[in-house]
């Protein structure tokens, strides 16, 4: 039977803090993205044509 | 890199490191988590760079594990629900940011990014002390409270999520010195790591920003050895 009186050690000590806190998260923006940050980052996204595109018009002989 | 090399081939459990073909090089370190359910520790592995074909795997298994919880079965929403790691990724400058997972049972159980330029300490603002910033962590929704309750599954994965980028701040010459801004719901968690809180940033939304000064990062490494 465990004995309730004896000491956490450190190690037990920061499994059970861990373990009580709701979330284990640490960041700068605390939710979540604004949606102008979004739109920024969609405009980043680079465009991938589905269709080749002519480099130049094609040469037509006279 | 000398100081985790050497910690690697020295270190008290299996550590190893794989090189790949290309010029990166993967690290790969053992280390321990607890099965919540049944208190055994088993062995999992920190990872040191986290791909992004890994993160946008772990993006689509974190948000499809949190969207089959029942909105109604929580208490609260949980800060991080909104988060977005490939976002995060996509964001982030390339070669000045690093990711950190840990891996067990083939999916990552937590992730942390860090910010490889180094800041001034505000420990010691008249030094020339520097801390690596902590941009994210979190760990995995089926390892935290908030969605779990009593039933979360693997713990130790913040921990030694810390203790991998107190490795990176030695290897970076900030002699495992970092610094967060902790979300309201784990601030109990990093002033047990004997991070010092400055508490609430303006700049950052208020929350609380932290630092681990170098002597108290040695005494962390010391008290988190089984």
């Amino acid at each position: 039977m465990k004995n309730s009186n004896i000491p956490l050690s450190r190690y037990e000590q920061m499994l059970r803090a861990e373990e009580e806190c709701d979330s284990i998260t640490a960041g700068r923006r605390a939710k979540f993205y604004s949606p102008a940050f979004r739109a920024a980052m969609e405009a980043l996204k680079p465009v991938h044509k589905t269709e080749a595109e002519p480099l130049r018009e094609p040469l037509v002989s006279k | 890199m000398r100081s985790l090399k050497k910690r690697c081939r020295k270190g008290r459990t299996e550590h190893r490191l794989r090189w790949l073909k290309t010029s990166s090089w993967v690290a790969l370190m053992s280390i321990w988590l607890r099965n919540r359910q049944t208190g055994e520790q088993i062995a999992a592995q920190l990872e040191l760079h986290v791909s992004k074909e890994q993160i946008a795997e772990t993006e689509c298994e974190w948000t499809g594990y949190r969207s089959s919880v029942p909105v109604e079965t929580l208490s609260a929403i949980p800060e991080s629900n909104d988060w977005n790691w490939l976002a995060k990724y996509e964001a982030s400058l390339q070669g000045l940011t690093q990711f950190l997972g840990i891996r067990l049972e083939g999916k990552l159980q937590g992730m942390l990014q860090l910010d490889l330029v180094p800041r001034a300490s505000r420990t010691n603002r008249y030094s020339v002390d520097h801390v690596l910033y902590v941009e994210y962590l979190e760990t995995a929704p089926w390892n935290q409270k908030a969605y779990m309750d009593r039933h979360a599954r693997f713990g130790g994965v913040g921990l030694e999520l810390i203790l991998g980028a107190i490795e990176m701040s030695v290897a970076h010459g900030c002699h495992g010195s970092l610094g967060l801004h902790s979300l309201p719901g784990a601030l109990g968690f990093y002033l047990s790591l004997r991070f010092k809180d400055y508490g609430p940033d303006s700049s950052e939304e208020g929350l609380h920003y932290l630092e681990l000064s170098p002597s108290d990062a040695v005494i962390l490494k010391k008290e988190s050895a089984k």
